[in-house]
């Protein structure tokens, strides 16, 4: 079973941490973009496994903050999903061993043509 | 360390960095080398610093010097008096001593900064039975087999695309307008275009034809097709365009878009899509030499650079070396993205330029590959790809890599 950690391991973009600070001294709500670590079994991860990875991983940040995402959108073919929550919520989140990689949903990072 | 510049280091070997000069050392230098002004090759006394830096062959500088033909290469580290600071490439060893030698202050990543360049849009007339496109990569001879792309769906993520257009009349399967968290916007709009953008991809990608007339690679192959990108874009969206079009049952994804830079988070993406039977065919940019965008420059994407009706690759082409083993250089082939005339949002057609432009042709190709052998696997129909390609003459492959491919080698190769 996994726990949270102490400290984030994940891969966390710089502009996903400004951005929780900003969020933290204006005590206001963030978007980020969160990518899951593949598990141990040979294979692509099936949607099913993406669903239920997520929802233990929100169920986890919840017992562990007491709070809830304000809007959760799983991306099932892909192992990842993005949030939008308090940035207590979101540290949370970070310190899932399921994590990967986490990058802010807006900003700098905008892709271009 | 920055992860940005762990993630430059890992990808070339080198990073441009900025070293910034102790109060004390700056000081310490004569006056006439602290007072001139511009960039200038390292003075003496900052020698020791100096040949911590180096001329790497995968570094910007070095990739920029070899495609304008230069004939001296650069300095590998520039001083600037006014700024008080050392801007250069260096390895993860090189920034190591940096950081632990005596006058430095601070050792950081240097943001590459490029211009925004317009896009070239040009009103066209369509006057030819084929457009130059696809005359270069003879789809049509797929075509008088049967091999029109029928049957295979293509996920195409742009700003939308206009569904009554007469070139795109019964070519979109389905649309989605995704939201800024990336969820489909429900009710589903009728297809549209928020700028033209999209309209010339797709058009490039299934155009039927319009009085005898094509503009597209796969005259009957169909769209799922997304909204992801305009004014105000989010990395949310486009993931959420992604995942939506695998869901749909899409082989192949086009995307003319990217990030700017190396991004690692959507490498195992790449890779997750490949794993899910998608060939990603992805734009490579148009920065130039010594730059390319994310997720183009994966080894895990077949990346697509731009030449003209000359098969010179075009000047505003991005292309990069990675310290890498595995396809080490991007893009992997360069297609048609000079002057392509495609279909126009309301009707008629417009020239654009762009590694977008390009980005359709090779999707385009690959469904045509699929309809004919549908039990190859994604990493054969990129192999026979690759295996079309002919370097023109005179191109070189640090700009072109394997060259331009071709539709008839391409199937000849899955026989």
């Amino acid at each position: 079973m996994s726990q949270p950690r102490d400290e984030a391991s994940a891969q966390v973009d710089p502009s996903l941490l400004r951005e929780l600070e900003d969020a933290e001294r204006a005590a206001r709500p963030l978007e980020a973009v969160v990518f899951l670590r593949r598990g141990e079994a040979a294979g692509a991860p099936t949607p099913d496994q993406t669903e239920r990875a997520v929802a233990k991983l929100l169920r986890s940040a919840e017992r562990d903050t007491g709070e809830r995402a304000a809007a959760v959108s799983v991306f099932r073919n892909l192992h990842s999903f993005a949030l939008a929550a308090s940035p207590s919520f979101i540290r949370s989140v970070l310190r899932d061993e399921r994590v990967a990689s986490a990058r802010s949903n807006r900003g700098a990072s905008a892709p271009d043509r | 360390m920055s992860r940005i510049l762990d993630q430059e280091l890992t990808a070339h070997g080198v990073a441009q960095v900025i070293v910034f000069l102790s109060p004390a050392l700056r000081c310490s230098l004569p006056r006439r080398l602290r007072a001139a002004s511009g960039a200038q090759r390292a003075p003496r006394p900052l020698a020791p610093l100096a040949r911590h830096f180096v001329r790497h062959p995968h570094g910007q500088a070095a990739q920029l010097a070899r495609a304008a033909c230069a004939p001296a290469e650069p300095p590998a580290v520039r001083y600037y008096p006014q700024l008080g600071i050392l801007l250069g490439e260096a390895t993860r060893a090189g920034i190591a001593r940096l950081r632990a030698s005596a006058g430095v202050e601070r050792v950081a990543g240097a943001p590459s900064l490029s211009l925004i360049r317009p896009r070239r849009r040009a009103p066209a007339r369509l006057a030819t039975t084929f457009t130059w496109g696809l005359r270069a990569l003879q789809a049509d001879r797929l075509w008088r087999d049967g091999w029109t792309g029928r049957g295979v769906l293509i996920g195409h993520l742009d700003t939308g695309v206009d569904g009554s257009h007469l070139a795109l009349r019964g070519a979109i399967e389905s649309f989605a307008e995704l939201d800024d968290l990336g969820r489909v916007v429900a009710p589903t709009p009728a297809p549209y275009d928020t700028e033209d953008h999209g309209t010339h991809t797709a058009a490039t990608l299934v155009g039927r034809p319009v009085g005898g007339r094509h503009v597209g690679v796969a005259p009957d192959a169909r769209l799922a097709s997304a909204i992801v990108i305009e004014g105000g874009d989010v990395v949310a969206r486009v993931l959420g365009g992604m995942d939506w079009a695998v869901g749909r049952g899409v082989r192949v994804l086009s995307l003319s878009l990217g990030f700017r830079g190396w991004w690692e988070d959507f490498r195992a993406l790449t890779a997750l899509l490949r794993e899910r039977g998608v060939l990603p065919v992805f734009a490579v940019g148009n920065e130039g030499p010594g730059t390319s965008r994310s997720p183009g420059n994966y080894a895990e994407a077949l990346s697509v650079g731009a030449h003209d009706r000359e098969r010179r690759v075009a000047h505003f082409s991005s292309s990069q070396r990675f310290a890498r083993a595995r396809d080490a250089i991007v893009p992997d082939l360069v297609a048609p993205g000079v002057e392509v005339v495609s279909a126009k949002p309301g009707g008629g057609y417009q020239a654009m330029d762009g590694s977008s432009m390009a980005t359709p042709h090779v999707a385009g190709l690959a469904a045509l590959l699929m309809q004919a052998r549908p039990q190859r696997s994604v990493d054969e129909i990129e192999a026979a790809l690759f295996a079309s390609c002919r370097l023109p003459d005179g191109v070189s492959p640090e700009r072109a890599h394997r060259g331009v491919p071709n539709a008839a080698r391409a199937l000849a190769a899955l026989s």
